[in-house]
C-alpha cells in the first residue's frame, strides 16, 4: 500500500498532471486506486470504451494488437492516460506480463474531483494547451505536420510556378 | 463562499472579505485575496495599515522559507521536500502581489504577476521593473528580495534586517518543518518534512513523526503513520544485522 505522498511521486509522471503542482496532486492521489493484475491477466481490451488511466507501480506490461506486441512497459510506465479525461474506444489490449501492482485513476472520479478542486482543471488545460503549441510549433517547422494555411501556400506557388504534376 | 462573494463584488462583499485578510486557514486566504482583487479593492487608511501588516507577515514567512530552503539543499535525497519548499515560496509570492496590488496601480501590478508566472526572462525582468517603480520604498525592501530572481543565500541577507533567521543543519531544520502551523503552511510542505525524515532513515527524529501522528490534518496524519512504520523497519532490519555481525 502507498502513501499519499508516495502516490504523488508517481502521478508527477503523468504527462495530463505534468502542469499540476504537487499539493494539488494530493488531491488526485486521494481518488486514485491501487490495484494488482496477476501474469497474463488482461487490464485493458482493444476496442472496449477505456475510462481509467494506469500507471505501473512495480511490474510489467505488454501493449499489443493481437499478437503484435507495440509496447512493454515497466516500473512508472502509464498507460491509457488520455481515457481519464476523455473516454474512447482502447486502440490496443494490454496484459501483465508480471504480477504487477498499478495505481489507477478512473474518468468520472476525476471529473468529480476537477468540479471541486478548479487547481485540478487549470494543471491539466495548462497541459493541454502547451501539447497544442507544441503540435503548431512542429506544423511550421519542416517535417512538421502542414497547416491548411501553408499547404494552400505551397499548392498556390507549385501551380504558379507551373508545377501541375 | 468567499469565492462566489468575489463574484458578487460590491462594498458589502469586499468589506466582508477585507475582514478576512489574516483569516487562519491558508487556501481560504488565498481565496481571500483573489476575491477582492476580483472586486478590484483599493485599500486606503486603516485597511491599508493591515494590507501592510499583512504583507510584512507573508515577507517574515517567505524569509522563513528561503532559510528552510537553504538549510535542506536540494540532492535528490530531499527533492520532494525541496519542491514543496519552493512552491511554499511561490503562493509566498504571489499572495504578496495580490496584497500589493491592493494599495499601488492594480492592472499594471497584476499584469506583472502574469508575467512573472508565466512570461519569457525578458517579460518577468519587465515586471519587476514596473514593480520597483511603483512600490514605495518601505515595502520594496520588503518585498523585492521575494519577487526577484537573485540566489535563496542573497536573498536571505538582504532580508536579514527585517526577518532575520537562523540557519539550521539539516536534522535540526526538518525538525522544525514538521512543527510549521498549517495555518500559514501547507499541509503537503509539512508532510513532505515528515516523508523526509522517514526516507533520510533520521531514526533521532521519531519522535517528530510520533507526533505528526496526532496531527489534526489528515495528509500529515497519514503521512506520519506511514514514516513511522518505514523508520521502525529499518531500525529492526539495522537490529537484525547488527545481531548478525555480533553473532559472527
Amino acid at each position: 500500500m502507498l502513501s499519499t505522498v508516495e502516490k504523488v511521486l508517481l502521478l508527477r509522471g503523468v504527462s495530463i498532471f505534468s502542469e499540476t503542482p504537487d499539493d494539488i496532486l494530493a488531491d488526485v492521489a486521494a481518488i486514485a486506486e491501487e490495484t494488482y493484475a496477476s501474469a497474463g491477466e488482461t487490464i485493458i481490451t482493444r476496442g472496449d470504451i477505456g475510462t481509467t488511466m494506469y500507471v505501473i507501480i512495480r511490474g510489467a506490461v505488454r501493449v499489443h494488437a493481437g499478437e503484435l506486441t507495440i509496447a512493454a512497459l515497466r516500473d512508472r510506465a502509464v498507460f491509457g492516460e488520455l481515457a481519464a479525461l476523455d473516454p474512447e474506444p482502447r486502440s490496443a489490449s494490454v496484459t501483465a506480463t508480471e504480477d504487477s501492482h498499478l495505481l489507477s485513476v478512473d474518468h468520472d472520479v476525476l471529473l468529480d474531483l476537477i468540479a471541486e478542486r478548479v487547481e485540478v482543471a487549470r494543471g491539466i488545460i495548462r497541459f493541454l494547451c502547451q501539447r497544442i503549441r507544441l503540435t503548431t510549433s512542429a506544423a511550421g517547422t519542416p517535417g512538421g505536420v502542414p497547416t491548411v494555411g501553408s499547404l494552400a501556400s505551397e499548392i498556390s506557388g507549385r501551380l504558379e510556378g507551373g508545377d501541375r504534376a | 463562499m468567499v469565492r462566489i462573494m468575489g463574484r458578487i463584488g460590491g462594498p458589502r462583499a469586499i468589506e466582508a472579505l477585507a475582514a478576512q485578510l489574516r483569516v487562519p486557514d491558508q487556501k481560504t486566504r488565498d481565496q481571500v485575496l483573489v476575491s477582492l482583487s476580483a472586486c478590484n479593492y483599493r485599500a486606503f487608511g486603516a485597511g491599508a495599515a493591515e494590507v501592510k501588516r499583512s504583507i510584512e507577515l507573508e515577507a517574515n514567512h517567505g524569509a522563513r522559507i528561503v532559510a528552510a530552503s537553504l538549510d535542506i539543499g536540494g540532492d535528490t535525497s530531499v527533492e520532494t521536500l525541496a519542491r514543496a519548499l519552493h512552491l511554499e515560496l511561490e503562493r509566498t509570492q504571489d499572495r504578496l502581489l495580490l496584497l500589493l496590488s491592493f494599495l499601488f496601480d492594480p492592472s499594471a501590478i497584476l499584469q506583472a504577476r502574469r508575467q512573472l508566472a508565466t512570461g519569457s526572462q525578458d517579460k518577468r525582468s519587465f515586471a519587476l521593473e514596473v514593480i520597483d517603480n511603483l512600490v514605495s520604498n518601505d515595502l520594496k525592501s520588503v518585498a523585492m528580495p521575494l519577487l526577484d530572481e537573485s540566489p535563496l543565500d542573497e536573498r536571505l541577507r538582504r532580508l536579514a534586517p527585517r526577518f532575520p533567521q537562523a540557519r539550521l543543519p539539516r536534522a535540526a531544520r526538518l525538525r522544525e518543518i514538521a512543527h510549521w502551523a498549517t495555518e500559514s503552511t501547507s499541509p503537503w510542505t509539512v508532510a513532505c518534512a515528515v516523508y523526509t525524515i522517514a526516507e533520510l532513515r533520521l531514526t533521532e527524529l521519531t519522535d517528530v513523526i510520533d507526533s505528526a501522528q496526532a496531527s489534526l490534518d489528515p495528509l500529515i496524519r497519514e503521512t506520519a503513520v506511514f514514516a513511522a512504520a518505514r523508520v521502525s523497519f529499518v531500525s529492526e532490519a539495522e537490529q537484525s544485522e547488527l545481531a548478525a555481525v555480533n553473532r559472527s
